[in-house]
């Protein structure tokens, strides 16, 4: 029966490649598009990561994620320098990279923060920052642009840059009296690190320097040679990142900084406002995911109807078959086989199309996005995808089948057209 | 095996009709053929001919009679029974479209082997294996032996034929049913082709049912038997309803 079939195949293999590169394509798709999902959402959800706690002024967990993690929107109060302080002396703190926001730089945020930022920061599986190009800053007025701010806006070390106040893309008026130099590129992240310019918090304080109620005061510029000679110490940061000596006195240290006097501030668990954000843009995700069925459904489709059109032409077979003594049910066995193998030929094509396209978008998509996408065998809901098709290809197959088996029970030997 | 004394097909009473309340396709009162016979069965299209082929091949069950084939009371079978009994004891070969184009000739003549052990234990108490009896037919129906494992879509329909033939005869099965096996040919081929299947048949001790319009080829039969005079729904049928063969006209 089974060289009846493959037979058969070989001597249809136009129509049978045809339907086998549908479902090829199908399990291509899904495959692929399962794992950018399942690595999109990974990278999302580790877009910061080794940090215990982020902390802001009271506001909504997700507004604090927002804003201190993705640079969206804006934080509705500051945490003064003495809370930063005192965060900072609690014995179960590891670590504090303090962040402070509120400026752009033609569009990109402006970020203000401490060498402890480069050295604690980690992002995806535990990476952490590296520079592509020159130095991390050291002058007051040196920069360290993420990748996409340096591609986008073509700069180069040592060039000199302008920051301005306020957070829109014109700016309202632009702190031409402080001029920035690049020091630094990092390397692409795949995270809102790479659209940050990222300068020292005294940077931060020698830009609003000369500003009195949103205006300079004329005549009143002082040169960036004398701000290299004051003495510039922050008042307020926009929000912290706090990493513990021990994760389990995560829970401890939350309740301590939500319920601090001073100041009423919000410290949430990253990974959990992560998980909470991304449930509500999963939304998307899911539509992939269903759009990418519809696609298998399709396939499977073209897998019957191909059959199914072959069906006619081959009554003649049929008859033939039951002349020399096939019954009805090898009829049936022969067009299931027939589906199975053409199934099961698709699988493995998809299979191999998955991974070149996987082998080929992972350089692109690590260079460009700076999303690594990793070669790895199929797991468990893969192959759990793949057994689904197998077994939809199979019952799918049964349909033809079927209706040949009651087409050669009711023709008989008649050779009807 | 076949007692040449004893029909290899006995028909009594067999009446058949497609559905319930439609006039009778087949209605006949007594029809039978002798072993190692040559019947030539005449009919021209829509009297039946290819139903009661149907029949006697155990693929459609008559509502009432019964038809002994080969020893063999029809109705006594059961599914897959009447599929068995057609592989082991009947040879058939059609008007045209006979191989699977997708096997090989000498695939196609071997075919029926691979479903009948009845036939496979012939062939070896011949002393010899299905591809071999296969190549030895296909050899006496004068096909030339280069074209033994080439695709039958490269035959011309008088090969097709001829490969048909010996695919009916292998394993020696006791009837051999031929449908307008001719129709498709011209003349000249249509004679050797007759030639080849009396020689073959004769050789292997079966009964042959050959049905044909064509009467010219009824000389050279034991018998000639004209479907009409023994089918009396045939007769009611082309008398009343003219149409009705326009429709099965091939």
């Amino acid at each position: 029966m089974i060289s009846l079939a493959w037979n058969s195949i070989r001597n249809r293999w136009p129509t049978a490649l045809l339907a086998v590169l549908a479902i090829a394509m199908s399990v291509a798709l899904i495959l692929t598009v399962e794992k950018v999902r399942r690595d999109a959402r990974n990278s999302f959800t580790q877009t910061v990561s080794g940090t215990d706690l982020i902390v802001g002024a009271r506001s909504g967990a997700i507004q604090l994620l927002l804003y201190s993690v993705f640079r969206i929107g804006n934080a509705t109060n500051n945490i003064s320098w003495e809370s930063v302080h005192d965060i900072k002396e609690r014995s179960a703190i590891d670590w504090v990279i303090p962040i402070s926001l509120g400026d752009s730089h033609a569009g990109f945020r402006v970020l203000g923060t401490n060498h402890d930022y480069f050295t604690h920061y980690r992002y995806g599986n535990d990476q952490a920052l590296q520079l592509a190009k020159g130095e991390l800053f050291d002058d007051v007025f040196d920069a360290v642009l993420g990748s996409e701010v340096a591609a986008q806006l073509g700069y180069q070390i040592d060039q000199n840059m302008v920051v301005a106040h306020g957070t829109g893309n014109v700016a309202l008026v632009e702190h031409e009296r402080s001029p920035f130099r690049v020091s630094g590129i990092l390397k692409p992240t795949g995270t809102p690190v790479d659209k940050a310019v990222h300068v020292s918090l005294e940077g931060i304080e020698a830009m609003h320097l000369d500003w009195r109620n949103g205006a300079t005061v004329r005549g009143e510029g002082t040169s960036a040679e004398e701000i290299r000679t004051m003495e510039l110490k922050p008042t307020a940061v926009t929000a912290l990142l706090v990493g513990l000596n021990s994760r389990t006195a995560v829970f401890r240290e939350q309740r301590a900084i939500n319920t601090y006097r001073e100041e009423p501030l919000l410290a949430v668990l990253p990974g959990v406002a992560l998980q909470e954000l991304w449930s509500l843009i999963g939304v998307a995700e899911k539509a992939l995911f269903i759009i990418s069925l519809c696609v298998v459904f399709a396939g499977l489709v073209n897998l019957v109807s191909v059959l199914l059109a072959g069906l006619n032409e081959r009554r003649r077979e049929m008859a033939v078959l039951r002349s020399t003594g096939a019954r009805p049910v090898h009829v049936f066995l022969l067009l299931c086989i027939e589906s199975t193998v053409l199934t099961l030929g698709g699988i493995i094509l998809g299979l191999a199309l998955h991974y070149l396209l996987v082998g080929a978008g992972a350089v692109f998509l690590r260079e460009r996005f700076g999303l690594s996408i990793g070669l790895t065998l199929p797991d468990k809901t893969d192959l759990m995808i793949l057994a689904a098709i197998a077994i939809a290809g199979l019952v799918a197959g049964m349909l033809p089948a079927l209706q040949a088996y009651r087409k050669s029970l009711s023709d008989g030997l008649s050779q009807r057209l | 095996m076949t007692n040449n004394e004893s029909p290899v097909i006995q028909i009594n009473d067999l009446e058949f009709r497609w559905k319930a309340n439609t006039p009778l396709v087949l209605n006949i009162p007594e029809f039978s053929v002798s072993g190692g016979e040559r019947l030539f069965l005449r009919g021209p299209s829509g009297s039946g001919k290819t139903t009661l082929l149907s029949v006697i091949a155990a693929v459609l069950v008559p509502q009432s009679g019964t038809a002994v084939v080969t020893g063999v009371p029809l109705h006594t079978l059961k599914g897959g029974q009447k599929d068995q009994f057609r592989v082991d004891h009947i040879g058939l070969v059609f008007q045209q479209f006979n191989l699977l184009p997708f096997l090989s000739v000498l695939d196609n003549v071997v075919l029926p082997c691979k479903f009948s052990k009845k036939r496979r234990d012939t062939i070896r108490q011949m002393g010899s294996t299905a591809t071999d009896e296969a190549m030895r037919l296909l050899k006496a129906m004068e096909l030339p032996p280069n074209l033994t494992n080439q695709s039958v879509t490269e035959l011309s329909v008088g090969q097709q034929q001829r490969v048909a033939v010996a695919r009916a005869l292998i394993g020696q099965p006791e009837l051999i049913i031929a449908d307008e096996p001719t129709s498709a040919l011209d003349t000249d081929t249509r004679q050797a082709f007759l030639d080849l299947l009396f020689a073959e048949v004769q050789a292997a001790n079966s009964s042959l049912l050959f049905v044909s319009h064509d009467v010219d080829l009824s000389q050279r039969f034991d018998r000639a038997v004209d479907l009409k005079s023994i089918n009396l729904a045939a007769q009611a049928l082309t008398d009343a309803n003219a149409s009705d063969t326009m429709r099965a006209a091939p």
